[in-house]
């Protein structure tokens, strides 16, 4: 039962992303087809969906069940609608392709469906010592979140939240803290369905505990996001250059391994509290941020990744109420920054656009 | 003005600490924006860092901000900076401004002596133990659950109600949120109940009577005390019975109660 429950909260928080986002993988056009490309979108598309479900459920005092099985049936959905439209998109030859999409692909991709096919499936990258270096340090950081423990007091309140959740089977009516009825709703906390995310998991995974889903399962999987984001990163800043991709993720294992120097390091949150909704926000926003206003502006990846740039900047909301700063103002420097650079003065709007669920979430902030 | 600056310095020195990432990361932006193999990227890396730096330290964006997220956690804005790509990127770019395999090699050795001697290493000791259990929680606090809600079970108690000692009142509700407690970490914010039992119960030497008549004010069942106290007869005076011991603590019952 135990294995079935794990195979569960990998179908649910691994596999899933994965077909969520692969039609805006098939879409790309700097890294048509990439699994991580695929995961990336996925995950942050899951993460909105959840978002948008979840504060209008905890206005209303739904239950958590009746959450979790929304988000579900809809996450399925959008699965099964990206992989179709995935599917359509690289069986139509050239001729075939309607207009508005013939644009969208590389040339080479338009017609060879078997070889695109190939490259969706595989890593597309051949092993070299390096990359085994990066890997193998990168699995030693995941097997030390996941076999070792760091206690955290904050999870007093973000893990029990999660807990009580499922106990009550209620959205953030009760105190973590004590079991009491909230008096009156948690402003502070209410628009950030992190936890309300590991409850939903812990239901859809056959009643897997909270807390084993945020201690032992979660830190893992949240390190290899991260190191998916700088690895995305790395191709798009040295393209057609394996070498000095590897040698780019070499340094970042070591600055973040090393970035112990005080207890508010972006890379101490991320190894030591991998499950609570701000690390998430210091160590896996901050470079997807960077990654997706480049992957949306300096790339102009088009419609795909203005709306995955919406869904990142959604999801940092979802993570922490911080998520609402630190994800308006990256996203509006980076728009200002390549403006100038590509004298495209659209980028601006568009950002603002992007960033209006931060901005709603902000303005209901600020009225509570 | 000056006052916002001091606090951002502050913010500034506690983030960082003793290490030289600071200075690594600033020599990086300049060879980004001077080295010419770099220089697509310079707006990417050098001008969103620099504008970002612009934005905490500018006293009046600094001011703001702490408007809107509390100065008490105005650090995390460190966040923003790119630290790790712009530091990695720079050193691949200086890497690779060698065309001899021997400086290339020697070069990668001296970025690396520089990151392990700017920072310090996560993974040791002080940070990671050895894991008690799956839950990542002190054994202690599952013992004491377990045994508070296979009772409450067995007597049919509904919603138990607990107070515990401060070292157990953060991990009691991450193991089993069925039982409530008295008090839990943002005691702060307590009621007056709330306070004078969270006093009493941590003090050193708890008086029995002032506990059992507080907890029952907190509609409290069940009691849980060091074992090393030793104060199940005076407790058991007052109607509240030892019902086992677990992880060290003894667990009292309120007779009274069923």
């Amino acid at each position: 039962m135990a294995i079935l429950k794990v195979f569960l909260f990998f179908l649910w928080a691994a596999v899933l992303p994965l077909l969520v986002g692969s039609y805006g993988a098939v879409k790309s056009k700097s890294d048509p087809g990439s699994l991580f490309l695929a995961y990336f979108y996925g995950a942050f598309t899951e993460f909105t969906l959840f978002e948008i479900l979840a504060v209008p459920m905890v206005f209303l005092r739904c239950s958590l069940r009746l959450l979790s099985f929304s988000w579900m049936l809809l996450s399925l959905l959008c699965a099964a609608v990206s992989l179709g439209k995935a599917c359509s998109l690289t069986r139509f030859s050239k001729q075939e392709l309607p207009p508005s999409e013939k644009h969208d692909l590389p040339r080479s991709e338009k017609t060879d469906f078997p070889a695109f096919a190939g490259k969706f499936l595989r890593l597309r990258r051949r092993f070299t010592p390096l990359l085994g270096v990066v890997l193998f340090c990168i699995l030693l950081q995941t097997a030390c979140v996941t076999f070792e423990q760091h206690i955290d007091d904050d999870d007093a309140f973000y893990v029990a939240t999660a807990v009580t959740a499922v106990e009550t089977d209620t959205l953030m009516e009760y105190s973590p803290y004590t079991g009491s009825l909230y008096k009156s709703l948690p402003t502070r906390y209410m628009l950030s369905a992190w936890p309300l995310y590991l409850a939903a998991l812990s239901t859809l995974c056959a009643g897997l505990h909270p807390t084993l889903i945020a201690h032992l399962l979660l830190p893992g999987l949240v390190v290899l996001f991260a190191y998916l984001i700088y690895a995305l990163i790395s191709r798009d800043l040295f393209p057609d250059d394996p070498h000095r991709q590897d040698l780019f993720l070499l340094f970042v294992v070591f600055i973040l391994s090393f970035s112990g120097f005080s207890v508010y390091s972006s890379g101490v949150f991320l190894f030591t509290r991998g499950w609570q909704g701000k690390a998430l926000v210091a160590a896996v926003i901050q470079p997807a941020l960077f990654f997706q206003c480049r992957h949306a502006m300096k790339n102009a990846e088009g419609r795909t990744a203005w709306f995955c740039l919406f869904c990142t900047v959604t999801s940092a909301c979802m993570f922490s109420s911080m998520g609402v700063v630190l994800s308006i103002i990256p996203v509006g420097v980076y728009a200002i920054v390549y403006a100038f650079e590509q004298k495209n003065w659209r980028f601006l709007p568009c950002s603002a656009l992007a960033c209006s669920s931060a901005i709603i979430c902000g303005v209901i902030y600020l009225i509570l | 003005m000056a006052s916002v600056f001091s606090e951002v310095i502050r913010h500034f020195t506690n983030y960082f600490a003793d290490s030289f990432y600071p200075v690594l990361f600033l020599i990086a932006l300049l060879l980004i924006f001077f080295h010419p193999g770099a220089k697509k990227e310079q707006a990417a890396l050098c001008g969103s860092n620099l504008l970002f730096l612009a934005i905490i330290f500018c006293p009046l964006t600094a001011y703001v901000v702490i408007q809107m997220i509390d100065s008490l956690v105005y650090w995390r804005m460190f966040w923003l900076l790119s630290l790790p790509v712009a530091l990695a990127f720079a050193f691949v770019h200086l890497i690779h401004g060698f065309s001899r395999k021997t400086l290339r090699a020697l070069s990668a050795v001296l970025a690396s002596a520089a990151i392990v001697c700017s920072g310090q290493f996560i993974f040791t000791g002080e940070t990671f133990s050895v894991r008690a259990n799956n839950f990542k929680i002190p054994t202690e606090a599952i013992y004491v659950a377990e045994s508070i809600s296979t009772h409450a079970q067995e007597e049919g108690v509904e919603n138990p109600k607990a107070v515990v000692p401060i070292a157990l009142c953060s991990y009691i509700r991450q193991y089993d949120a069925s039982i409530r407690l008295a008090y839990g970490r943002n005691m702060v914010k307590g009621e007056v109940t709330q306070t004078k039992l969270y006093a009493e119960i941590n003090s050193e030497a708890p008086r029995a009577k002032r506990l059992a008549r507080l907890a029952r004010k907190a509609e409290c069942t069940y009691i849980v005390l060091p074992a090393s106290l030793s104060l199940d007869k005076k407790l058991a005076k007052h109607s509240f019975i030892k019902i086992t011991e677990a992880g060290g603590y003894a667990i009292y019952f309120d007779s009274e109660s069923a």
